[in-house]
């Protein structure tokens, strides 16, 4: 998988290539906005890393120009600009998604993660799997080895998330921003109570618990090895 | 200006008096020489030879003029000794002087008189005396003189008075400028009481001032808090990089010190961010970004992810909608509401004990105005710390355990002041109750600002 990351600041750019190296990227640098346009423009990547604010060329500049340009590369925008409002201008410009600054690498790497597979398989599915674990989407019904499991609506949503995105890191802030539409950090561990709830439900009378706990970051739902 | 204004009034009477006065002379001597031509036409020229010595011996002195005389001739009869050496105007009018010798001095005087040739060769001059126009006119003119000039130096005067006091308002101004300036920000520009353009400018730059003083002390409290309350958590994390490597730690060891300054890090950046949000809410003034926001449906939705941390704790939670199909909408910021909202229940959770109950209620007033309510049966805020738990970063001792940047209800404070809504903190008899009363739909409050 190869990443740009468009990123003035010299430091903070040489640590994130750092991370995603060692999470198995391969990862490209340019430190201002004409750069990284043409950089995006002539050569393929699998997702960007994207700084709002840049010298030469505005971030959001950048990705209005690439969309116009007919390039689908999934952006992450990267901003110091936390606002709803600068949030909601990011992804109107084209970007997929967007992190205020300063963020937690872990979340940055599960926020990619999430872009990259999104591409990955029908968008219109009607059933989730893994492992034993199913899910109809249109009799919103949840089985697990056969046997039926019965949600709350947002119980629903939430494991609908975490099996959507089976198999990746998916952090607090995700499932609060998906899942409940919530923009700000609760302070209280909400999500780990929600999620410690669904665990009862669907890991508690099992053998192999789906939902992981991943330290530092956030959960994963997967088969276990 | 003053001058010139009392000089065109005083020059308008002058003009009307005279012109005036010319116009009644001029109708008495047509009228009387329309009755001497009468007696000529009726009596023939002896007639108006006697009627003329008549008048002459009638009336002693100079104020009315006659004179008879043939076209190149002495003259017959009249108070004249001579023809007067002027030419009359077209309509027969003339203007000289008349010399006499009036107890014994030599006198001249003006007239104004008209001539009208009569069919036997003869002329007939009927004038006036015009000595009192002219003495009138000469007072007129002493009057104007001394009036113009009264009314220059009053002006003079006024005007040096009025510019000194103009210039030592606009030197008052200067002043508090100044001392602005100078770094002390309470200056303010003094006020005359007369409610005049400069009373009105004062009381406008006072209030600016005031506005730009809260919003500096504002930002020192922002800058003293973030001082505050950053500090030790930065010490902290200073201190235990640092005992760390004093030591000789093995790998587990390392990790466990990063993972405290990771965490540290987390708590310092979350107060900041808090901060940095609230600093923003109350900075801003885009009420234009507000759109209708159901209250029910935003409160029902928080209690739904709060529900199980409630539960957690074994309190528990529960959300009251209004009766009946009323809509429950208020203009706002959703995502801004969404938080205050949360920070209220997560206080409600936190500060209440195990077991406690945590309600939470929409409802309508009286006036039909929309209230949020979120009430639990803790320990409640003692009535004198009611208001100062709205600043940042106050935090009751009792709650010191607890975890927390202080800033919740900060943070309450600042969206329902964006939102125009009336906060208040009251006893729930026992423990805490917060109600917040939103303003009616139909003025949301840029509105109600601007009508101010």
């Amino acid at each position: 998988m190869r990443i740009l990351v468009v990123e003035d600041d010299a430091e903070a750019a040489a640590y994130l290539a750092k991370g995603l190296r060692e999470s198995g990227y391969v990862v490209d640098h340019a430190d201002n906005g004409m750069d990284g346009l043409y950089m995006a423009t002539n050569e393929t990547y699998d997702a960007i890393v994207l700084d709002r604010m840049l010298p030469r060329l505005d971030g959001l500049a950048v990705v209005e120009t690439l969309r116009k340009a007919g390039k689908q590369t999934p952006v992450l925008i990267l901003s110091a600009l936390g606002e709803v409002d600068a949030r909601v201008q990011g992804l109107r410009a084209g970007g997929d998604d967007y992190l205020a600054k300063p963020y937690a690498f872990s979340e940055l790497l599960a926020r990619l993660e999430a872009l990259l597979r999104r591409g990955d398989g029908p968008t219109q599915q009607t059933r989730l799997q893994v492992g034993d674990l199913e899910m109809d989407l249109l009799a919103r019904q949840v089985t697990r080895s056969g046997r039926a499991i019965t949600l709350q609506p947002r119980e629903f949503r939430l494991l609908e998330y975490l099996m959507r995105h089976a198999g990746q890191v998916v952090t607090r802030t995700m499932l609060l921003e998906n899942v409940w539409d919530y923009h700000f950090d609760p302070q209280t561990n909400v999500i780990d109570v929600h999620v410690s709830r669904l665990r009862q439900k669907v890991d508690k009378d099992f053998d192999k618990p789906l939902i992981q706990t991943v330290r530092g970051a956030g959960y994963c739902l997967r088969e276990p090895d | 200006m003053f001058a010139l204004l009392s000089g065109v009034v005083l020059g308008l009477v002058y003009w009307t008096t005279a012109a005036l006065i010319d116009q009644q002379t001029v109708t008495a001597v047509n009228t009387e020489m329309a009755g001497l031509k009468d007696i000529y036409h009726r009596g023939g020229p002896n007639a108006l030879v006697s009627a003329l010595e008549n008048r002459v011996t009638g009336y002693q002195g100079y104020h009315h003029i006659y004179l008879l005389a043939p076209l190149d001739g002495e003259p017959l009869v009249g108070n004249l000794r001579q023809w007067p050496k002027v030419e009359p105007d077209r309509n027969g009018w003339m203007h000289f002087m008349v010399e006499s010798e009036i107890e014994g001095r030599r006198q001249l005087w003006p007239a104004h008189a008209r001539v009208v040739h009569l069919s036997s060769g003869l002329r007939l001059l009927v004038g006036r005396d015009m000595t009192e126009r002219t003495g009138f006119a000469r007072i007129m003119e002493q009057s104007l003189a001394f009036a113009l000039g009264a009314a220059l130096i009053l002006g003079i005067i006024g005007g040096i008075i009025m510019s000194r006091n103009l210039l030592r308002r606009i030197d008052a101004v200067n002043r508090t400028a100044q001392t602005i300036l100078e770094g002390d920000l309470s200056g303010r520009v003094p006020v005359s009481g007369g409610g005049d353009e400069f009373d009105r400018l004062a009381i406008n730059l006072n209030s600016m001032l005031d506005r730009i003083q809260k919003l500096v002390s504002a930002m020192r409290d922002v800058t003293d808090n973030i001082a505050h309350d950053l500090r030790s958590p930065l010490n902290r994390m200073r201190s235990r990089l640092e005992i760390t490597l004093v030591g000789k730690p093995d790998l587990e060891e390392y990790r466990h010190s990063l993972e405290g300054a990771l965490e540290d890090t987390d708590h310092i950046l979350h107060t900041f961010n808090a901060l940095l949000s609230i600093a923003r809410i109350e900075g801003r003034n885009a009420v234009e970004t507000f759109a209708p926001v159901d209250l029910s449906e935003l409160a029902a939705n928080t209690v739904d992810l709060y529900e199980p941390v409630a539960e957690e704790r074994g309190q528990s939670l529960t959300f009251t909608p209004p009766l009946g199909e009323r809509p429950t909408t208020v203009m706002g910021d959703r995502h801004l509401l969404s938080q205050m909202t949360a920070n209220l229940v997560d206080n409600a959770i936190k500060y209440t004990q195990d077991g406690g109950r945590i309600e939470v209620a929409v409802r309508f007033d009286a006036t039909g105005a929309v209230h949020l309510v979120v009430g639990d049966n803790g320990p409640g805020i003692p009535e004198k710390f009611r208001h100062s738990v709205l600043d940042r970063f106050v935090r009751l001792e009792q709650s010191r355990h607890t975890v927390g940047t202080g800033l919740g209800l900060s943070l309450v404070a600042a969206v329902a002041d964006l939102h125009g809504a009336r906060l208040e903190l009251s006893d729930n008899a026992p423990g805490l109750r917060v109600e917040l009363a939103f303003p009616d739909r139909a003025a949301p409050p840029a509105q109600a600002e601007a009508a101010e």
